[in-house]
């Protein structure tokens, strides 16, 4: 079976996290090589998280494919259960428990989250790496709720041919179908 | 027959954040001659700086152990377990059909000292699950402590991995012997985590390995803690 390349890239609160991390197990799951990357975003509230390192320009060149999450409303989260339920009550060393999930609801709809603009700069220097000649990714994924259609044709205008959407996307179990969609598209366009 | 690996021989990559010594090829050491023994596939020996750890990173069919010699390391995985591990506590990871996870040292002051072991599963596309298994450190004093077997202890507890392959843990004090029956058909690697033993008169120092085949009476002798693994 030939090598698949596929980058996942994730921007905002541990909702997009964790399907982030969801489609990359699809990948693997279709026997792709994976990269997880973080857009940095610069509202204060978010820490930036050390798993992970900004996506850079190397990523997008060894790239076959790159799937895109953005945060999406909890509920669809919570109904898988025993994970979000977890996740709802993890605590950090030194602070008070939080409940993840109502934080990423209302910084997911409160008007000022930045993921879009951000991913929106990412496809442009996409583009402009697709101008340069340097990309071979011709297929993309993408997972979001709000400003779904800018960002696909964001992807777009950067050449990248969206898989089509699974069933229940914005659960784990789609985005891991959603990244072995992409991983097998990707391999069957490599030929 | 004993072939001992030194622990100077091994490959070696310093990055600063992590100072890891291979035992096996692994990452940029490649070497044709050390891609494992019988199923087992990796041993690295970590030391990772405060603060800093592995991103998240994906695996695929592999049985991955974690044992902490000193310090701590923070797990976190798609299956969503998050945990802090230190020393006397074994971690397991059937990654099977595919996960991904991230390892970080939490501490902003202490480094962490680690080995992390890959074991080829027997099988592939196994459903992945995470255990960890503390034990009390008097059960590997001057005696083999199993930390991961086929099956499910009687006795002790321990991680269950997808191979016919045990692991096992024992710290010696000076003059301390250990005996090991090894089935005829049976290979083992003994693996010195610090200080230094004699393997059936063989001195071994810390970080060196020996590989093991066609002996059948195994006396480790010595002063610090090796793991021992017997393997198909």
């Amino acid at each position: 079976m030939q090598d698949v390349n596929v980058v996942v890239v994730f921007c905002g609160d541990e909702s997009a996290e964790r399907l982030a991390q969801a489609a990359a197990v699809g990948a693997v799951q279709g026997r792709a090589n994976i990269r997880l990357r973080r857009l940095a975003e610069t509202d204060p509230r978010q820490a930036q998280p050390q798993d992970y390192i900004a996506p850079r320009s190397a990523d997008a060149e060894w790239a076959d494919a790159i799937i895109a999450c953005m945060p999406v409303q909890t509920d669809s989260l919570a109904r898988e259960g025993p994970i979000a339920a977890h996740d709802a009550t993890v605590q950090s060393p030194g602070r008070q428990p939080q409940s993840r999930l109502r934080f990423a609801g209302d910084y997911c709809f409160a008007g000022d989250y930045l993921g879009a603009a951000v991913f929106e700069q990412y496809f442009d220097s996409l583009k402009t790496l697709r101008e340069a000649g340097k990309l071979k990714c011709n297929v993309g994924g993408l997972i979001a709720s709000e400003d779904e259609a800018a960002l696909r044709q964001a992807m777009e205008s950067a050449g990248l041919t969206l898989v089509p959407a699974t069933p229940d996307p914005r659960s784990l179990t789609g985005a891991r179908l959603l990244g072995r969609s992409v991983a097998d598209s990707a391999r069957a366009l490599r030929g | 027959m004993i072939t001992i690996r030194h622990a100077s021989e091994r490959g070696h990559a310093d990055h600063g954040w992590l100072n890891s010594w291979h035992t096996f090829s692994f990452a940029n050491y490649y070497d044709p001659a050390h891609m494992g023994f019988r199923v087992l596939r990796v041993i690295n020996d970590d030391r990772v700086a405060p603060g800093k750890g592995f991103g998240a990173h994906a695996h695929r069919d592999m049985e991955i152990v974690s044992y902490v010699l000193e310090g701590s390391l923070a797990h976190k995985d798609s299956m969503g377990e998050r945990h802090v591990i230190g020393p006397n506590t074994i971690q397991a990871m059937s990654a099977g059909t595919g996960i991904v996870h991230s390892e970080f040292n939490p501490s902003e002051t202490e480094p962490v000292h680690f080995l992390q072991i890959w074991i080829e599963p027997a099988m592939e596309d196994v459903e992945p699950s995470y255990q960890q298994i503390s034990f009390d450190p008097a059960g590997k004093r001057g005696r083999l402590r199993l930390l991961a077997g086929p099956h499910p202890s009687d006795g002790e507890r321990s991680a269950v991995i997808h191979q016919d392959a045990k692991v096992y843990a024992a710290e010696l004090q000076t003059g301390e012997t250990v005996a090991y029956p090894l089935s005829p058909d049976r290979f083992a690697w003994v693996q010195v985590a610090r200080g230094s033993l004699k393997l059936n008169g063989q001195k071994l120092m810390e970080g060196d390995g020996a590989a093991v085949a066609g002996e059948h009476d195994l006396s480790l002798t010595g002063d610090g803690e090796f793991l021992l693994f017997d393997l198909p």
